[in-house]
């Protein structure tokens, strides 16, 4: 009682000073006047028992209702808060054999990592629970007790179940082991558009599904199945044909718009990015990414091969200048606008070659040229001409700038985030948030599709001029991404999230011509039963729209997640030297959260950064928390291009692989990135591992001692740029060397070259 | 002149001091072999950490279980042992507790947290350790008589409780240390809640 009163009286949320409160008020229990021996058991009442506890009540009324209080304070202080989630995902890698990632998806190839020592052989049963015909893959073994198992949709098979769980068994040298696992079926998302606006046509792809949607004026045209990972569509000839690229597919799809026939398929290699068709229709580009990023060019109509052209980076956005002799690009990875053209080297003509960037600041969100090509437009967060980050704390600026290619300079900015008389809150931002999709008219006029305020604008005249603007109530798609222009003042907008396209006419007062679902309806997915893929898809579909839904603030979760990964710039979020955010992909199963771990939870940022931070949404949602966690922890991580490399699956790979198993084990590196998930989920004192941290930053800047860095995964690894906590280390080589200088982020010192070699190409594995 | 017999002479501290240091000199040599086979410096340090964070855990859990313990032998069994040993096992687990994890604490201080001290107060399970680790010196000095006497310390049995506020510190210093496995210690101590619920099994009437 006395060390309740004690610590009311200064209440500190720590567990520590309660029992410093407990510590004095002993002290002055056994050290106050008295007659009290030595070995007394303290001070006896004297009253009933009943009064007693009345007294008792009464003192301890004041220090409990304040020590419920402060109990969320308390819980954070002393890392309990969530702590649940942590100890699950915990408790699921240590229990052996274990198996990493706890999910799988239907729409992509993947891999499954187990761990079980001493095994020789691991295979695993997908579905083994149910009445319908299981999925066995086999495991490869990389040693030392780590399996991995491949699986790809399209080749295994899709896992005949409605249910967002699948009962997986592990058969380890024969005996059986179940395991639970998520499962991810997503629906279809149709994206952004390719237009032909003389032909009347848009096309849209679904990578999820593999579809493509064809609409005409009056609406939907044809659905139709492409091949695997379909990621952007181009028309040519006149809108009489269309091209489809593949992220999975070696080959380009030419599809005839008009019956939705196939026609061909074009050589082009897998993780094709973006597909587009100069202004004279002569050229078509398909850029693709994967190991070695480059845009392949192709005759029109004939497809026949041109030229390959090596770039810099794997491309996101592909556009024509002003001749097919000239084309601009940029990357997901880097805050830079490319173009490359034959021009640029003038003593030889006909060579391709790559000019200066223009340095933007941020990566670009969406980018779309002027029919002519003499104008880029580009949507971004930010702009920085030096390409230094503004040092604005979480600093999002949303805006469209208007490049010219001739002179490769920004000629026009428009910032688009601003405030409307529906505001309810001082600062609101409620209009023109995340720019997400862009189209050209053929008159000069530019579509805008915003994400975080569900808009469409309509500049008459480029970036000049008042927009148009089609809000939410008249649009009636929720957080649309792609836009299309069908010729005649009609155009189209997308809605991934809500599985949706709408066709929209010049009629100024109900612009909606044609409303089509791609997707099943929230009211038939919530009628299917608790736990079946539906509900998912549901709750799925909450939280997607959630990511993407502007706070008070004009920021949403996209704003730096570009796509639901990273914008890879550096941001001012709290810290210093500058970071840029971490990938949202992959994360499932792997609490706590953020580069210290102080996040136990995805909706815990909800909670203490969307609701608090950027001043909550103008939407009420009492469920968007759970939503955004569960969409959040469906985004699958980046497919390592490797996977689809034929060179991947020899035996002189496998071997190298084993090589590398065997020498991250001997660089003691399983001591924090545990088997199957290649993280413990362990946080440790930053110094602790790399001593000479900090104390002279790149900025100057010396670093708390008390910082802390949460173990990371390292599955994925091949998709990152930048290592270490803050990312000061450019490659895995410069990890284990020169940021290993004490030795202990692991025995690095121990390996041989060759040995270190091996556990780079074991980690790009991954 | 009736005849003692050496065995007799050995009071029960000492015995039960003898036989637990020699426990922990035992696991001591056997972790310290292991420990010299390690290479890796950071590993090794992992290692002691480990070896002295578990000799501590067992000996508090030990030192926590006898009064309970002691209950169920009671119930059970006609000729009961005296209640000095029991005392004096518990108080020399307490005491074995409380300076295996002085050398758990200084060890790590020393290695792994390279002398950070501001982390010590930053970082929740450090700052429960550290917590743990105050509350068993404090039972530590006041675990002996003639302590007891020159600091004129009344009212200990008050301060000795504080042993089942350490095991719950503990317990979290483990749910979130980075090397500490959680199965294990979710089982050890949910062993400890169950041992523990034996403190309320009634003593047997007197005869």
């Amino acid at each position: 009682v006395g060390a309740l009163l004690l610590w009311a009286l200064r209440p500190h949320p720590f567990l520590w000073a309660l029992v410093a409160a407990y510590g004095i008020a002993w002290l002055l229990a056994a050290y106050s006047p008295g007659d009290r021996k030595a070995g007394s058991r303290g001070v006896e009442i004297g009253a009933a028992p009943w009064k007693a506890a009345a007294l008792l009540l009464v003192l301890l009324a004041i220090p409990l209702l304040r020590l419920h209080g402060d109990r969320v304070d308390l819980l954070w202080n002393e890392g309990l808060y969530g702590v649940g989630q942590q100890l699950q995902d915990r408790l699921r890698l240590e229990k052996l054999p274990a198996i990493a990632p706890p999910v799988v998806f239907s729409d992509h190839p993947q891999s499954l990592y187990v761990h079980a020592p001493d095994a020789d052989e691991v295979s695993l049963d997908l579905g083994a629970g149910t009445n319908s015909s299981s999925i066995v893959l086999e495991g490869e073994d990389l040693g030392s007790g780590l399996f991995r198992l491949r699986y790809d949709p399209r080749k295994n098979g899709i896992l005949a179940t409605e249910t967002a769980s699948v009962e997986a068994t592990l058969l380890v040298d024969g005996s059986r082991h179940r395991r639970d696992l998520a499962y991810v079926r997503p629906e279809a998302h149709p994206r952004w558009f390719s237009s032909a606006p003389e032909a009347g046509l848009a096309a849209a792809a679904s990578e999820e599904t593999d579809e493509v949607f064809i609409l005409n004026r009056g609406g939907l045209q044809h659905r139709i199945p492409v091949g695997d990972g379909p990621t952007d569509t181009a028309f040519f000839a006149q809108g009489t044909r269309l091209a489809v690229a593949h992220r999975y597919d070696s080959q380009v799809w030419i599809l005839d718009p008009a019956t939705g026939e196939i026609l061909n398929h074009l050589e082009s290699g897998s993780f094709q990015m973006r597909v587009e068709v100069s202004g004279d229709g002569g050229t078509l580009a398909v850029a693709r990414g994967g190991l070695s990023p480059e845009i392949r060019l192709y005759s029109l109509p004939s497809l026949e091969p041109l030229e390959t052209l090596p770039l810099k980076a794997s491309p996101d956005w592909i556009a024509f200048g002003t001749t097919a002799d000239e084309i601009l690009y940029s990357s997901a990875s880097s805050s830079n606008l490319f173009r490359i053209s034959k021009e640029a080297v003038l003593e030889k003509p006909g060579i391709w070659a790559a000019e200066p960037p223009l340095s933007l600041g941020r990566p670009v969100v969406t980018m779309e040229a002027s029919l002519d090509g003499g104008i880029l437009y580009v949507a971004t967060t930010d702009y920085s001409p030096s390409g230094d980050p503004h040092r604005g704390n979480h600093f999002i600026q949303d805006q469209i700038l208007a490049i010219d290619t001739a002179t490769w300079e920004v000629r026009q900015r428009l910032l688009t985030a601003r405030r409307t008389p529906r505001q309810t809150q001082a600062g609101n931002l409620d209009s023109g948030v995340s720019p997400m999709g862009m189209v050209a008219g053929g008159d000069g006029s530019l579509l805008v599709a915003f994400a975080g305020t569900d808009e469409v604008w309509i500049l008459p005249d480029g970036l000049t001029g008042e927009p148009k603007i089609i809000d939410g109530y008249a649009l009636d798609l929720v957080a649309p991404h792609g836009v299309a222009d069908l010729g005649l003042g009609y155009w189209a907008a997308s809605s991934p999230g809500g599985g949706a396209i709408a066709v929209y006419g010049p009629d100024g007062d109900e612009p909606m011509v044609a409303f089509v679902g791609v997707a099943p309806p929230d009211d038939d997915l919530f009628h299917e039963e608790e736990g079946s893929l539906s509900r998912q898809a549901l709750n799925l579909r909450s939280g997607e729209l959630a990511f993407y839904e502007s706070t008070r603030s004009g920021i949403s979760c996209q704003s730096r997640h570009l796509h639901g990964g990273t914008d890879g710039a550096p941001h001012d979020i709290g810290q210093t030297p500058l970071l840029p955010t971490l990938t949202t992909r992959g994360i499932t199963g792997t609490a706590p959260y953020l580069r210290d771990g102080s996040f136990p939870r995805i909706r815990d940022l909800n909670d203490n950064l969307a609701e608090t931070l950027y001043r909550g949404y103008q939407r009420r949602d009492s469920d968007r928390r759970l939503a955004l966690e569960a969409f959040v922890e469906s985004l699958p991580r980046e497919v390592n291009p490797r996977l689809l490399e034929e060179d991947f699956a020899t035996p002189a790979s496998l071997e190298r692989q084993r090589r590398g198993a065997a020498a991250f084990v001997a660089g003691r590196c399983l001591l924090c990135h545990t088997f199957p998930a290649f993280t413990n989920l362990s946080q440790h004192p930053t110094r602790s591992l790399f001593p000479e941290y900090g104390r002279s930053t790149r900025e100057g800047a010396e670093q708390s001692p008390t910082l802390l860095l949460d173990t990371p995964a390292l599955l994925g690894t091949h998709a990152r740029t930048h290592f270490l906590q803050d990312g000061r280390a450019h490659s895995l080589a410069e990890v284990l060397d020169e940021h290993n200088a004490s030795n202990l982020h692991g025995d690095s010192a121990a390996l041989t070259e060759e040995q270190r070699g091996d556990l780079i190409y074991f980690l790009e594995s991954l | 002149m009736k005849s003692v017999s050496p065995r007799s002479t050995v009071s029960p501290r000492r015995t039960a001091f003898r036989i637990t240091g020699s426990l922990v000199l035992l696991a001591s040599a056997v972790l310290g072999l292991q420990a010299l086979a390690i290479g890796y410096d950071l590993e090794r340090e992992i290692w002691f950490l480990r070896a002295t964070g578990y000799i501590g855990l067992a000996a508090l859990f030990l030192s926590l279980s006898i009064t309970p313990i002691h209950r169920l032998a009671s119930r059970l069994q006609s000729r009961r042992l005296p209640p000095a040993h029991w005392l004096a096992f518990r108080r020399t687990f307490g005491i074995t507790a409380a300076l295996a994890g002085l050398a758990h604490g200084t060890l790590a201080f020393t290695t792994y947290l390279d002398w950070n001290w501001q982390t010590l107060g930053a970082t929740p399970y450090l700052r429960a350790g550290l917590v743990t680790l105050a509350i068993l010196t404090a039972l530590l000095l006041t675990s002996f008589p003639s302590l007891l006497k020159l600091f004129r310390v009344r009212l200990w049995q008050h301060l000795h409780r504080l042993a089942y506020i350490a095991a719950l510190f503990l317990l979290q210093h483990l749910l979130l240390a980075p090397f500490a496995p959680r199965k294990l210690t979710l089982v050890l101590f949910a062993g400890l809640l169950l041992v523990a619920a034996l403190r309320f099994l009634p003593l047997p009437k007197k005869q």
